[in-house]
This record gives C-alpha cells, sequence and structure tokens, in this order.
C-alpha cells in the first residue's frame, strides 16, 4: 500500500494559517489552477471532509482506508478481496495526490507525465460544484462548505470504486482494455480477450447504442451494457476465451457441432502431440510424429479388436511398465490409475456437444454420481497424468 | 479381443460419424447391455471410471465459465451499488433484473448495497467547533439558524473556530485584557457596571466572520471572561 509521501505536515506558519482558512472550493481551485502543492497539503492533512457510517468527519486518506476495510472484507466482490482493495486504494491515492511538476525540458513538451494527474479530478469536483451552486445556491458559507464537502465524499466515492472495478479487470486474465475510436473521440472499455482485432468494433457499432465520448459517465454506461450482453448471451465462455493454456483450447469439435466427421482418435492424437512437453519422458523422446502415430495405432488396434498391451509397447521400444501407464488396458482391478491416454480421451470427450447431453439420457451420467456417491475409492480420484 | 476397452472404439466408431447423437445413444446402451456379461466385467468398471472422468472434467470447465459470468455479474453489481451508473436508470433496472434471476447473487448484492451505503454517509449538519490551545471544548451544530452560544469560563488562551469540514475560520490569542473586568475596565467596578445593566453591552472584542455570518463577542467577568458567538443573522453584523 502507497504512503503520501509526498504530503508532510505544513508548519504552522502564516502562510499555512492562510490555507487554513481558505474555503474548500478555493483551496481546490488552488490546486488545479496553480499546481499548488501547500494546498494540495492543506487538503490532504486537515480538511476531515469525509464521513463513514456513524464515524466523526475524518482525513481522506482514513476516509479511503475505511473504504479499502470495507471492500477487502466483501469477498464476494472477487475472490482476491484484499488484492483488489489494496490495489483500488493505491489507485485513488494517485487520482487525488499525485501532482506532476512543470515540464523542465521544454524541447519535449509532448513527453508523456507518468500516473494520475490530481488536478484532472479536482477539476471534476469544481465542475460539479458550480453545476450544483446555479441549481441551489447555498445561503451562507457555512452551508456552502458543507455542499461542497458533501460532493467531494461522493466524487472520491465513485472514484475508489471505478478504481475497485479498475483493479478487479485488471486481475482478471480474461479481459483486456479496448480504446474505441468513435465519433471524433476515444472510449477505453475492458472487452472479452476472445473478442480480437476488428471484431471489437464490429461488436461495439453492433451493440451500443449513440456511443458519445463527451458524455459524462460514458465509459462506465458503456462498460456495463458490455458486460450485461455478454453474460446475457453467454458470450463469455471458455472455448471462446483465447488467453488459457493449451489444454483449455478450443477442441475442434466443440466449436457448434459443424466438425462432427473428425475421430476421437484423430483429436486425442493431436492433443496429445500438442501437449508433448508434458508427457512422461520416455514418451516425450519418441517425439511428436511418433506419438501422433503411437496415439492412432493404439486407437486403430483397438478399434479392430487386436490390441495387445505387450505388442505396442514392443514395436514402440517402451518399458512395459511405462507403456501400461500410459495406455494400459487392464486399471481398475489392479487399483492402478487411469492411464494418461484414457485420461485425456475422457477430457476431450468432456468439450464433446453430444456426448454429456447422451450419457445424461442414457443414465450413464447419474449412474456415475451413483457410483461416485457410494464411495468407490477408485472412482473419481485425483490422479496424476502427463509427469 | 480387447473387453476392458471395449466401450473405447464403441465411443470412437460413431463419434466419426456424422449424426453421432442417435448412434451415440445405441452404442452407450450396447455398451451397458455388453457390459452385464462376465467377460465384460472389468470392462464395464473401467467404462464407468471413463465416464466419471468424463464428467469431472465437464464440471471443471463448466465452473470456469460459471466463474467468468459470476466475475461479470460482480462488476455490474458493484456499479450499481455504488450509483456508478448515474442517470442511467433503463441499465441500471437491466442490471437489477439479471442480478435478482439468482438467488445468491441477489443476497450477496443487497450485502453489497448495505456495506457501500456507509460510505455515502455525508455530513449533513455542519457544525462550528470551538477550541483551546488545540482542545476542542464546544460545538454549535448549524442546523437551525441563526443561533446563538455562550461559553463561560473563558480564560486567557489561544482560541479557535473552525468547521467541522477542517476549515479554520479564526484563531487568536485571548488576554487578560479582554477576558478580566478588572484588566478591560480598571477604573470601572464591575457591581456597578452591573447595576446599571452597562454590563451587557461592555464587550472587550467583537469578531466578524464569514462576511458576518458569524460573529464572535468577548466579555470580561471577575475571574474568567465568556464569549458569545451568534452563527447566521446577519442583521446583527
Amino acid at each position: 500500500m502507497k504512503l503520501l509521501y509526498a504530503i508532510k505536515k505544513p508548519e504552522n506558519s502564516a502562510r499555512g494559517l492562510w490555507y487554513r482558512n481558505l474555503s474548500l472550493v478555493r483551496l481546490v481551485g488552488k490546486i488545479v489552477g496553480k499546481s499548488d502543492r501547500l494546498a494540495l497539503e492543506e487538503f490532504h492533512n486537515h480538511r476531515t471532509l469525509f464521513t463513514y457510517g456513524d464515524r466523526s468527519p475524518m482525513l481522506f486518506t482514513d476516509y479511503l482506508n475505511e473504504l479499502r476495510e470495507s471492500t477487502a472484507r466483501r469477498t464476494w466482490i472477487a475472490p482476491n478481496a484484499l488484492e483488489v482493495a489494496d490495489k483500488a486504494y493505491d489507485l485513488t491515492i494517485d487520482k487525488f495526490n499525485n501532482l506532476p511538476g512543470r515540464v523542465k525540458n521544454k524541447s519535449s513538451p509532448n513527453m508523456k507525465r507518468k500516473g494520475a494527474n490530481c488536478r484532472l479530478y479536482f477539476n471534476a469536483f469544481l465542475e460539479r460544484v458550480t453545476r450544483s451552486f446555479e441549481t441551489e445556491p447555498p445561503t451562507n458559507e457555512i452551508e456552502e462548505e458543507a455542499k461542497a464537502a458533501m460532493i467531494m465524499q461522493g466524487l472520491v466515492r465513485r472514484h475508489f470504486y471505478f478504481s475497485v472495478l479498475e483493479a478487479m479487470r485488471g486481475t482478471n486474465p480474461f479481459w483486456s482494455r479496448y480504446y474505441w475510436r468513435v465519433k471524433g473521440g476515444t472510449i477505453c472499455v475492458w472487452l472479452p480477450v476472445s473478442l480480437k482485432g476488428r471484431e471489437r468494433q464490429t461488436w461495439l457499432e453492433e451493440n451500443i447504442d449513440v456511443p458519445n465520448p463527451r458524455r459524462e459517465g460514458e465509459r462506465e454506461r458503456i462498460q456495463s451494457i458490455i458486460y450485461r450482453k455478454l453474460v446475457k448471451e453467454r458470450f463469455v465462455s471458455l472455448e471462446k476465451v483465447g488467453d488459457l493454456s493449451n489444454e483449455e483450447k478450443l477442441l475442434p469439435w466443440s466449436d457448434s457441432g459443424k466438425t462432427f466427421e473428425i475421430s476421437l482418435a484423430e483429436v486425442v492424437a493431436e492433443e496429445k502431440t500438442r501437449n508433448i512437453h508434458r508427457q512422461r519422458r520416455s514418451i516425450r523422446a519418441l517425439g511428436e510424429e511418433k506419438l501422433k502415430r503411437l496415439v492412432l495405432r493404439i486407437f486403430d488396434d483397438i478399434s479392430s479388436d487386436k490390441y495387445e498391451d505387450g505388442k505396442v509397447a514392443e514395436d514402440y521400444r517402451i518399458q512395459k511398465a511405462t507403456f501400461s501407464r500410459f495406455a494400459g488396458s487392464k486399471w481398475f482391478l489392479t487399483g492402478s490409475t487411469i492411464p494418461d491416454l484414457w485420461l485425456n480421451t475422457a477430457e476431450v470427450l468432456s468439450t464433446h456437444p453430444t456426448f454429456k447431453e447422451v450419457a445424461v439420457s442414457a443414465g450413464v451420467w447419474k449412474q456415475v454420481q451413483t457410483t461416485l456417491e457410494a464411495g468407490d475409492p477408485r472412482c473419481g480420484e485425483e490422479t496424476s497424468h502427463d509427469q | 479381443m480387447t473387453n476392458d476397452l471395449y466401450f473405447i472404439s464403441m465411443i470412437a466408431d460413431v463419434l466419426g460419424q456424422a449424426e453421432p447423437k442417435a448412434t451415440l445413444r445405441a452404442a452407450i446402451e450396447q455398451i451397458q447391455t455388453l457390459g452385464q456379461r462376465p467377460e465384460y466385467d472389468q470392462g464395464l468398471l473401467q467404462f464407468q471410471r471413463f465416464i466419471a472422468e468424463v464428467k469431472r472434467n465437464w464440471e471443471r470447465r463448466s465452473q470456469k465459465v460459471e466463474d467468468i459470468v459470476l466475475d461479470v455479474v460482480r462488476c455490474l453489481a458493484l456499479q450499481v451499488a455504488a450509483d456508478l451508473l448515474e442517470g442511467d436508470e433503463n441499465e441500471t433496472q437491466a442490471i437489477l433484473d439479471l442480478i435478482g434471476s439468482q438467488p445468491r447473487w441477489q443476497e450477496e448484492f443487497e450485502k453489497m448495497c448495505g456495506e457501500t451505503s456507509k460510505s455515502k454517509t455525508a455530513q449533513k449538519i455542519p457544525e462550528i467547533i470551538i477550541g483551546r490551545n488545540g482542545e476542542r471544548i464546544s460545538s454549535i451544530p448549524c442546523e437551525r439558524l441563526p443561533v446563538t452560544k455562550e461559553i463561560r469560563n473563558v480564560k486567557p488562551g489561544l482560541y479557535s473556530l473552525k468547521l467541522n469540514t477542517g476549515r479554520l475560520i479564526w484563531e487568536e490569542e485571548l488576554t487578560e485584557r479582554e477576558l478580566l473586568w478588572a484588566v478591560a475596565f480598571p477604573r470601572e467596578a464591575l457591581d456597578l457596571a452591573a447595576d446599571t445593566w452597562d454590563i451587557a453591552a461592555r464587550a472587550t472584542r467583537k469578531i466578524v466572520l464569514l462576511n458576518g455570518e458569524l460573529i464572535i463577542r468577548v466579555f470580561p467577568e471577575i475571574e474568567s471572561g465568556h464569549l458569545e458567538l451568534t452563527i447566521g443573522d446577519s442583521n446583527l453584523g
């Protein structure tokens, strides 16, 4: 967690007192208009603008800490709620504390500054205050100060929760940022990584009505539409998520049933060779081509009813015991774990769009569940494979 | 005969066909029928174990999809609970409908709303805090104006007034000259002044703050003085 290292306690000088006397609106005006660090110090060190529950008025950092702890307690927000809460705390501190210095090198005026610029966030406060006071002018300075404090609390609170969302997305590998150029502006949104390239722009154009980069809160409006539509359409499916490990990647027949005429042997052989780095050493030593031929041979032998473990092992010069662990035909009565090849076959079948449906309707799915519940020690146990 | 793996060949054979649904069902039924025969004892048990593995993989994959969906729902729930979608009622309602579709989501959403609402409580009643030598000695809620408050037993020291938002309104040293009658008015006896009701008009200081919204009057007495603070009565200014 970050500390407000940039802020030091101001001395009780006449100048310090002058800042202490400024109204919140004027104080923030100094930060926005003059990049005034003393004004920023006054804001963080003395202004108890915030309340939480029935607690006494508190400083910005104390309020932020309450928000952080509250978020960390809500584990439903994210399984890693503590990490998300800490990250959101840091992001919000930056938003309201990071006052970039002036660019000294005039020869590179376009040099990008790192991090947030608190003047932008404080300026949003001034704009809100102006709007609010135009609609309902305060009757005196005391009321003005109280109203301004309420607006500031609302702003900080919103930005903290925006930071929570940012932290949640940032820690989620299934989402990535996309800068949508639309109507002469740019809106930064998060999209599933499965949507790639031009698909992103097309999807946004088809699904987001009347985007307006200049409208306040537009980014969050669009983001919520994205989330809602993606959930509704079940668009965020595992098969479409591209940023997965090899073993999770799309299998030939799992894409809308167009490619049924692919043999199980071919799919498993493909899967095995793709993951050859995860095979037992002696199997790995065969190389991709030979491994593929081995798998196809095994399936072929089984189909033609001439499968003999020992014979295949001999042909491929694999030790019998190793072969038995790889594709043995008897494992149940010997108390062994399921051989690697059959585990992989089961994994491949689990992605088949029809297999589960048929297994359920044939009663096999339930039968297996009953067996598992009856406590068959060899049924459904964790097995180590591909090591 | 590869009886122990008979189910592999039967499944593999039908999956290669153009319309595997009906044939797959027939194949599974046949696997079970054959499994009743003694020579397929081990094969049937291995088939069941194999299906358990398929099931486990399927559940693991489904769980991952559910996790991703849940992530999205959490983001939406947080946006509504924290009022991040201000002004877009249609969008908010659509999200609430989605959350309401699952009792578990609804329950967690309500808890989240309870938690986030604590952060919403802003200072509604402005308050003026009176301090002496850095310590709070009194406060005046400014709920209904005008309001007047007297602070008694005011001894020399550094006095301050600040709003509960932290803004300092006034800070000044009050001395015996302002707080003790004998020092402030050495030639006038207090009892005489009291007889003529003059004492009320004998403030040693009148401090006008916030464009006349707040007036402090300092009165001297025998052993300590008193302060009179009037807030929100600009006619007095």
